[in-house]
């Protein structure tokens, strides 16, 4: 049985559950289904336990904002205590973020000719993600989305090229929607407006920190000739 | 200026192998003795410099110049060459075009501006260990290794030459005696770690029994020699080291 009280106020009546207490004071409670706990507290919440009784309690409270848990046991049927021991952090590739570096290293991948000039440039509406210039100096506004792209982005998109258009009165500047995958419905809008898309896949490679590379030896060789 | 030679295909078949796993794009270095290039990988893991002596062409004549070719297109017009095939290389100036003929077949092959290609240095190593084997040898420790693992160590030791890799459940060992190598030049026990991928670009142009020569060091890159074009042309390889995991 769990009582919380918090942000909410939530009670979760009798059941076989999965308790996990984490190093840190993270508490998370499972049923036996889906991804998500039914109850959880974050980390650093202080951990006592209390016995009412015949129930043993495991109160958990969490200073900011306050969150008080009860998780109440009646009968516990197994019991698993370890230390683990972990330094390693996940590395996730595939961010909207990657793929703005891709184009920024293969700017060609937009078109030949195309030169990046700013990366996160602030206009009225917002930050455009990668600004530049084609090969006849017309501007250029870059939407960069890492899954598939919706009606939204191109709203933004537009956004963007009209502020640019405003800030330099300019009446010829273009967008460029870039993604993995762009549906039709979202093309034609597009075109309705005048933009333009580009579908780009790009690598999803992790980095691999256990590999050195030649140049961390070249730096070497300096400093030993100095 | 001018560039105009005649090659057997395999050569350039091996110059292509040894550079296009690393790069897309050469700058090779003409001269009048011969040609060279250098390139290393985008990720700086791996160098490759390859020099060709004149003498490695049935026909050569050139001035000193840098020409910027896509491995790619050269690449596929070599595919459709065949071994004993003689390949006419002829730099067109005008149209700064590279004229590469294979028998009947002709491709005028654009030429990459080569002002914005890198000249990597080659850094000066210590590597103590040193042996020279025969090619097939390194062959058969890295095909083995491979099916078990994503790296392998290569160990040099004051009596053998060794290569090691370890998998999940499996390990393999290759273990060359002193009196099985052409040579060994060792003070101790050296060793380091290379990724088995870029093992395998570095001995697909290895051909046969020919010597290669090894260079170990203790958790730094190793160098691979070889000669190429019946030793008119010699290969340097450089891979960076992986570090043991914990």
């Amino acid at each position: 049985m769990v009582k919380y009280q918090g942000r909410a106020k939530s009670f979760l009546d009798w059941g076989e559950r999965i308790v996990m207490i984490k190093q840190d004071g993270t508490i998370l409670i499972h049923q036996p289904i889906l991804r998500e706990p039914a109850n959880w507290q974050p980390s650093g919440s202080k951990i006592t336990f209390t016995i009412d009784g015949e129930y043993l309690i495991l109160n958990s409270i969490n200073s900011n904002p306050v969150e008080k848990m009860k998780v109440y046991f009646r009968s516990i049927s197994f019991i698993l205590v370890t230390a683990l021991r972990d330094r390693a952090k996940i590395l996730v590739s595939g961010m909207e973020n990657d793929l703005v570096n891709y184009i920024l290293f293969n700017p060609d991948c937009i078109e030949e000719g195309f030169r990046i000039k700013k990366r996160e440039k602030s206009v009225r509406s917002g930050s455009i993600d990668l600004f530049g210039y084609d090969k006849n100096h017309i501007p250029v506004v870059i939407e960069v989305k890492r899954g598939l792209a919706n009606i939204n982005a191109v709203h933004q998109l537009r956004m963007y090229v009209k502020d640019i258009k405003k800030d330099r009165e300019d009446v010829n500047v273009r967008g460029i929607l870039c993604a993995p995958r762009i549906p039709d419905m979202v093309k034609n809008l597009l075109t309705d407006y005048g933009l333009e898309w580009r579908e780009i896949e790009y690598p999803t490679v992790l980095p691999d920190d256990h590999q050195k590379t030649l140049e961390e030896f070249s730096e070497k060789n300096v400093t030993t000739i100095l | 200026m001018s560039f105009n030679a005649k090659i057997k295909a395999e050569i350039l078949k091996t110059l292509i192998e040894v550079t296009s796993p690393l790069v897309s794009e050469v700058k090779l270095n003409i001269g009048k003795d011969g040609i060279s290039l250098r390139a290393v990988d985008p990720a700086h893991v791996a160098m490759v410099d390859l020099q060709l002596n004149k003498e490695a062409f049935e026909e050569y004549q050139a001035d000193e110049m840098e020409l910027g070719i896509d491995i790619d297109r050269l690449n596929a017009i070599m595919r459709l060459s065949s071994t004993g095939d003689i390949v006419s290389l002829e730099y067109d100036e005008k149209n700064n075009r590279l004229i590469v003929k294979v028998g009947n077949l002709t491709r005028k092959m654009a030429l990459i501006d080569t002002a914005g290609m890198p000249d990597p240095k080659m850094p000066t190593l210590d590597l103590p260990g040193k042996v020279i084997l025969k090619a097939s040898e390194i062959t058969k420790g890295v095909k083995a290794s491979e099916s078990i693992s994503d790296h392998l160590a290569l160990i040099v030791t004051d009596d053998a030459f060794e290569v090691f890799a370890e998998g999940d459940t499996d390990i393999v060992n290759l273990k060359l005696p002193k009196d099985s190598l052409v040579e060994l030049e060792s003070d101790g026990k050296y060793k380091s770690l290379f990724s088995i991928d870029y093992l395998n670009n570095m001995i697909k142009p290895l051909k046969g029994d020919i010597p290669i020569t090894i260079k170990v060091g203790n958790d730094n890159p190793t160098r691979v020699e070889f000669d190429i074009a019946e030793s008119k042309g010699h290969v340097i390889y450089l891979l960076a080291p992986r570090i043991e995991s914990e």
